[in-house]
């Protein structure tokens, strides 16, 4: 599981939050599109 | 004649191979796509995460997600391959939780979220944890536990980031 913290308010943490679930999601070839 | 032939024959299967490679490139080119759906108790800011990343806003007023909100952004790895993202915001309210599983399903990453000034909706995140591990393939779908608001004064923090941590191996 990954873990962030996060305040959408002053910008802090969002990209490395989406950037670590998009890199993971790549990993596991878990795509719309792997899932197929 | 026949070399004329010959060549128009030539002359086509260039064509055909120029179409073929040119679809192959179409195809390199599309962006890999995945599904995010964004969980949690309401009023911990799911909206405002999905409204950040995507649109770069932060508007601080509440408004009540009704059902579910969808937003999209494209994101480029290291790698250089671009992910498009289909973000699924949901309503945090009570009421709402019967249809949350309509928008985890296939998706390929959820967002548990909880408000680190707030100890009742961390221990909401149980709920979440329970929920998709017991209904979705956890095999094929990344968890990701979210303390949002972390920019609050430290006597307005709750939950400790240790407590978080130490709460993503249960």
């Amino acid at each position: 599981m990954i873990f962030q913290e996060t305040s959408a308010k002053n910008d802090i943490g969002i990209k490395e939050l989406f950037n670590a679930i998009a890199k993971r999601i790549y990993e596991l070839n878990i795509t719309i599109d792997g899932k197929k | 004649m026949g070399l004329c032939g010959s060549k128009t024959q030539n002359a086509n299967k260039n064509e055909d191979i120029k179409i073929r490679n040119n679809i192959t490139e179409k195809d390199n080119n599309k962006p890999l796509e995945a599904k995010i759906v964004l969980l949690g108790d309401q009023n911990v800011g799911k909206s405002s995460i999905a409204q950040r990343f995507c649109k770069n806003v932060f508007t601080g007023q509440y408004v009540v997600t009704i059902g579910g909100a969808y937003l999209q952004q494209k994101i480029v790895l290291n790698n250089g391959v671009t992910l498009k993202l289909h973000i699924w915001d949901t309503g945090g309210q009570e009421r709402f939780r019967s249809m949350a599983n309509l928008y985890y399903r296939d998706a390929s990453a959820a967002i548990i979220t909880y408000d680190i000034g707030s100890d009742k909706t961390f221990e909401g995140v149980n709920y979440w944890v329970d929920e998709l591990r017991s209904k979705a393939d956890k095999d094929a779908i990344v968890l990701a536990l979210v303390g949002n608001k972390c920019d609050k004064d430290s006597k307005e923090r709750m939950v400790q980031t240790s407590t978080a941590k130490s709460n993503i191996f249960i």
